[in-house]
């Protein structure tokens, strides 16, 4: 699906078809990134929409003939989603041993089940919701959008060491996760 | 299988760019709820509309009263130009003559020019030195016959003598001066409009009083909810015999709690928690600029009229639940939540002049455009809200 500037000036000047058109789009585009910041897809759609609606807002703003839309509702939607972190943050650190250790159980259980079903990248994108949420969101900034860790630092308000390690630990937990998959998988078809 | 880093990274970022997530339609009725409304082009149609309607029908009153109307008084064979609204006032009649005489104080323009001889001079203005004539009380043969039709009207002659004085007699000879009967020169003028005397005599400022009931502009129940109203305002009113027009300024209010608002959401951390909050306004205030055209018959006038309103302020009752627990309770004023500030209320009344400064009467107003966004409100918005309402007026002299 292409965006061109037509419908982004439509936007701006508050076209609502328009605006489905380009929501369809953002939602294709973007849905995946703000699933991986996610552990659940209503989480994941409630941050697409707001920052959907920062976009719509600040549209008007842009010349969308010069700036690159996509970095540009990219760079929205990860701030959105870095912004909800620092809100929850201290909320998340509060409960964050529990979590770990009550979820970890249950996610292991579901990622068996999906494991057994579907070695797809669904499944792989999945792992993530199995490591400490703070290690999976600097992963996922590193990794696969690409920041450094200054950055990272920067947008998580931690060190960049601190950034370091909690890539350290995702890598090491993801792999293990891996290795548990790929073990699991031949009992399964053994059996 | 040992993954290295780079074969961890390298497989993440390539599912995460092949994950696909299913779209629904349904995903934009939410989305679209939390857009903000469209820009109402429509308001401002209306708005524009209804004050060029009003305007124009002030301006129409205005003109129709104040307008020249054509007299011939029987047995002169003169005619005599002046206010219909003047006339009803100023002018007197000699019994006999059928003559009018009109007081000069009230005469904005005295006569401009006379008859001496051939001559006819100017005395407002020395540019026409002399023209000549064929005698008096005829009009120049060839140009002007004797039961010519005037062109205009008297107190244009001072247009005349801005003819530049290179201009040719027959250029001078030309102007309609001559359509007058100048050997019946005793013929009077009547401004057009004189402001000074009327001002006094049909020009009023108002205070008025109201009260009443007002439909509300949502129906929480099956049938109609009518709540409370009353409001206080004054104003300048302008009604000489016939039509008339007023505006002013007022503060109305409406009082009741069938505006209610719930709201409710659930937010998920670690757990959920059930957020519920509940708006209920009592109060609204709004303020209102009511103009009108007025006919008046004897003691009876009727209006009809259009009146823009704008919310003020608003009192509300406030209270937020978290897990069914009460948080926040309390009345807040000015929240504007789910309510729209310009309005727009086309008006009919009726008021009796019970003594000569006294008026009372009853109005019926409806609101044209919608006080409420519907969608968050519980019950059925009602289309064109209507209100009833008894007022007092009162006139004084200034």
């Amino acid at each position: 699906m292409h965006i061109d500037t037509t419908i982004l000036k439509a936007c701006a000047s508050d076209d609502r078809r328009a605006q489905k058109q380009l929501y369809e789009y953002c939602f294709k585009a973007f849905m995946p990134l703000c699933l991986r910041y996610h552990t659940n897809e209503e989480d994941a759609r409630a941050s697409l929409n707001i920052a959907f609606l920062k976009i719509v807002n600040a549209i008007s703003t842009i010349n969308c003939e010069e700036v690159n839309f996509n970095a540009w509702a990219k760079r929205i939607m990860t701030n959105t989603l870095i912004d909800e972190y620092r809100k929850t943050k201290n909320h998340l650190s509060h409960f964050q041993g529990k979590e770990t250790e009550r979820e970890l159980d249950f996610l292991a259980e579901s990622t068996r089940n999906n494991a057994e079903n579907d070695f797809g990248y669904a499944a792989i994108m999945k792992l993530l919701t199995e490591i400490p949420s703070v290690s999976a969101k600097v992963f996922n900034l590193y990794v696969i959008d690409g920041y450094n860790h200054k950055e990272i630092a920067e947008m998580m308000e931690m060190s960049e060491g601190t950034s370091k390690w909690h890539l350290s630990t995702a890598r090491k937990l993801l792999r293990e996760k891996l290795e548990k998959m790929n073990s699991d998988i031949p009992q399964k078809m053994v059996i | 299988m040992n993954w290295t880093d780079d074969e961890i990274d390298k497989l993440f970022q390539e599912s995460a760019s092949k994950v696909d997530v299913p779209y629904k339609d349904t995903y934009w009725n939410e989305m679209e709820a939390m857009l903000p409304r469209k820009k109402r082009k429509g308001i401002i149609w209306l708005w524009g509309g209804g004050l060029s309607f009003l305007t124009f029908a002030v301006a129409a009153a205005t003109v129709i009263a104040l307008s020249p109307v054509e007299q011939k008084p029987a047995g002169t064979g003169k005619t005599t130009l002046h206010s219909g609204t003047y006339e009803s006032t100023q002018r007197q009649t000699e019994p006999e003559t059928g003559i009018e005489k009109t007081p000069e104080s009230h005469l904005s323009v005295e006569k401009q020019s006379e008859v001496t001889g051939n001559r006819v001079e100017s005395t407002s203005n020395n540019t026409v030195k002399q023209a000549s004539n064929t005698g008096a009380g005829t009009a120049p043969s060839g140009i002007i016959t004797e039961n010519s039709t005037p062109l205009f009207h008297p107190v244009h002659e001072p247009e005349a003598t801005a003819v530049n004085e290179e201009s040719t007699d027959q250029t001078i000879l030309a102007l309609p001066l001559n359509t007058l009967d100048f050997a019946q020169s005793d013929y009077q003028l009547i401004p057009m409009a004189s402001f000074s005397g009327l001002k006094k005599k049909h020009g009023r400022i108002y205070v008025e009083a109201s009260a009443g009931i007002v439909q509300s502009p949502v129906t929480p129940g099956s049938a109609a909810e009518w709540l409370p109203t009353a409001g206080i305002g004054a104003g300048y009113q302008y009604r000489p015999q016939g039509i008339g027009f007023s505006g002013g300024i007022a503060l109305g209010g409406s009082f009741g709690n069938s505006l209610e608002i719930t709201r409710r959401s659930k937010v998920y951390n670690f757990g959920a928690t059930n957020y519920e909050q509940n708006l209920r306004y009592n109060q609204l205030y709004h303020v209102e600029m009511p103009v009108s055209v007025d006919f008046r018959k004897n003691n009876h006038v009727f209006s009809i009229g259009l009146t823009p309103t704008y919310l003020a302020t608003t009192r509300m009752r406030f209270s937020q639940k978290e897990n069914e627990a009460v948080v926040v309770e309390g009345s807040y004023w000015g929240q504007r939540v789910g309510l729209h500030s310009f309005g727009l209320k086309p008006a009919v009344s009726y008021q009796l002049s019970v003594s000569q400064s006294w008026y009372l009467g009853i109005r019926v107003e409806s609101q044209l455009i919608p006080q409420t966004d519907a969608e968050q409100f519980i019950g059925e918005p009602a289309r064109f809200p209507l209100s009833g309402q008894i007022t007092l007026r009162k006139t004084l002299k200034y």
